[in-house]
């Protein structure tokens, strides 16, 4: 960072080749009270293009230019009458707006102990007096070019951090609503409830709900390797590929075919998903669903179980082209229930690095009450894998559950189930509504 | 992850857990393995106890270069969740996957 300093004659005409000009509109502000010295480093600092100068006869007075003046460095005499310098450097840096202002103390002293002291209260570096131009110029760009990199790191950061918040709205709306998950539930008669978190703002993760017809919709979910924003961007590219074959939503594998020769010309090696398919028909009672290598879901058949992973397996999207996958079939008789999830949820690593793994997963989902809403059944998987509220998650995690439970009951009452128009103006209370209808029923 | 060659270049064996933090190790070995000169590379997985899915994208790396260079990745000794997730993956169509 520290540029040499380029002398065009000797001891004069420095000029510093790589600092952008912005260093040279800096503000200064010098503090001394004797007003010799202020003209001298007037003229020094002129002279080398600095302009953008104030000045100060003592501390109180450095303390109120510091405010109105607010300069990125102030160039601090230690001896004054009112305020000494060390007074001032302290009184600066109990400011947190004013940490990264430099100051750069004028002293004659050569006592360690002295400049530790000046160190320890925030001095960011020395002057040596009598001022040697030079030096003087050399240490003020140093100080000013660390300040400018660092605030255009800094708005940088903010910049990116700005965009990430704009994708990760983006993103958010690529999922399914909650007005959109009570249609189709409501539809079909059964209860959803659904959790979705990336790992960092945005993330590889992706699932959605696709209407067929009266009988069936279907529903995915899609996992990019990795995550961040390469993952992220390629949840955009699937979910645009998902809607372009809108004619294949009723043929698992003609889909999932389709959609893995596009991402596989697309995909870089290294870059796949993993990606479950379901076509849930609730007329026929029949689950059609094909694996891409996506985790298997969890079927509760009945209200006593059993509970048990819909097997299917397959080559992740993206890797080859010319897969054939399977397409298996399993009942989904009323009473039942499902749940897909990323591997996020398997996988994420406890307070002792324990993960709950695919089998204590679905142990905790054979335990849940199946009084629970889908909800409640996803806050009980989170628990049962250590995943808080305020947890981390190294990886996305998506959670959605279908619960078929209850349904006979809830179809009986469907008409004052619709007569509650608070359960789609306040979120959340829908569940624990139908719940307490199907009781009364 | 820790790794151990086996008395030459095209024979490496992963213990531990293969994740996304150990991509730039993965690196490194992928880099000696190409190296080496023998037809067929070999990874053993008998005592990786765990592999999630960016560590399954860094063998299909390995995989996609040891195609251009007309050589056999064979995956041996996988065993656990990393056999389950070969399973689910259908890894034995894209590599040699043995016991």
């Amino acid at each position: 960072m520290s540029q040499p300093v380029n002398s065009k004659r000797h001891g004069e005409g420095i000029t510093r080749t790589r600092t952008s000009k912005s260093i040279f509109v800096s503000k200064i502000l010098v503090v001394d009270d004797d007003p010799l010295s202020c003209r001298l480093l007037e003229a020094i600092l002129k002279k080398h293009q600095f302009r953008n100068l104030r000045f100060a006869d003592g501390g109180i007075s450095a303390l109120e230019q510091i405010d109105s003046f607010q300069p990125d460095l102030v160039l601090l005499d230690m001896q004054m009458p009112d305020l000494s310098g060390l007074e001032v450097v302290e009184q600066v840096r109990q400011r947190p707006e004013l940490i990264d202002m430099a100051i750069l103390v004028q002293t004659a002293t050569v006592d360690r102990k002295e400049m530790g002291a000046l160190f320890m209260a925030g001095v960011s570096d020395f002057l040596s007096k009598p001022i040697n131009p030079s030096e003087l110029i050399s240490r003020v760009a140093v100080h000013l070019e660390r300040q400018t990199l660092l605030r255009e790191l800094r708005d940088y950061r903010g910049r990116t951090s700005q965009e990430l918040e704009a994708a990760q709205r983006m993103q958010s709306e690529l999922l399914p609503g909650r007005l959109l998950q009570q249609e189709i539930a409501a539809a079909a008669g059964l209860r959803m409830g659904s959790y979705a978190r990336p790992s960092s703002e945005i993330g590889g993760d992706l699932w959605g709900l696709l209407p067929i017809g009266p009988e069936e919709f279907g529903i995915f979910l899609a996992d990019f390797a990795g995550h961040g924003v390469t993952a992220a961007l390629n949840t955009f590219r699937l979910h645009a590929l998902i809607h372009e074959y809108r004619a294949l939503h009723d043929d698992p594998i003609g889909l999932v075919t389709m959609l893995n020769e596009r991402l596989a010309r697309l995909l870089p090696p290294g870059q796949f998903a993993t990606f479950l398919y379901v076509v849930i028909n609730h007329e026929a009672n029949l689950l059609r669903f094909v694996s891409a290598g996506a985790p298997p879901p969890i079927v509760t058949s009945g209200l006593r179980g059993p509970t048990q992973f819909a097997e299917a397996c397959g080559v992740p999207l993206g890797v080859v082209r010319g897969v054939e996958y399977d397409l298996h079939e399993l009942a989904f008789l009323p009473e039942s229930s499902l749940l897909l999830f990323s591997d996020g949820l398997p996988e994420f690593p406890d307070d002792y690095g324990d993960r709950i793994g695919e089998d204590g997963l679905l142990r905790s989902v054979a335990a849940a009450h199946p009084g629970l809403t889908p909800h409640e059944v996803i806050d009980h998987v989170c628990r049962a894998a250590g995943i808080g509220s305020d947890s981390a998650l190294p990886d996305d995690t998506t959670i959605v559950c279908i619960d078929r439970r209850g349904t006979a009951a809830a179809r009986s009452c469907r008409d004052c189930f619709f007569d509650e128009p608070l359960e789609s103006l306040v979120p959340g209370l829908a569940e624990l509504t139908v719940l307490r209808k199907e009781r009364q029923c | 992850m820790r790794f151990e060659f086996n008395g030459n270049d095209a024979n490496v064996s992963f213990s531990g857990d293969l994740t996304f933090a150990d991509h730039m190790m993965f690196r490194e070995i992928a880099d000696r393995l190409r190296a080496s000169t023998d037809k067929t590379i070999v990874i053993d997985v008998a005592n990786l106890d765990f592999i999630d899915s960016a560590g399954l994208g860094m063998l299909l790396i390995a995989r996609e270069e040891a195609r251009k260079l007309n050589r056999t990745l064979v995956l041996r000794g996988a065993k656990g969740q990393v056999g389950r997730m070969f399973g689910l993956t259908k890894f034995d169509t894209l590599f040699s996957v043995e016991a």
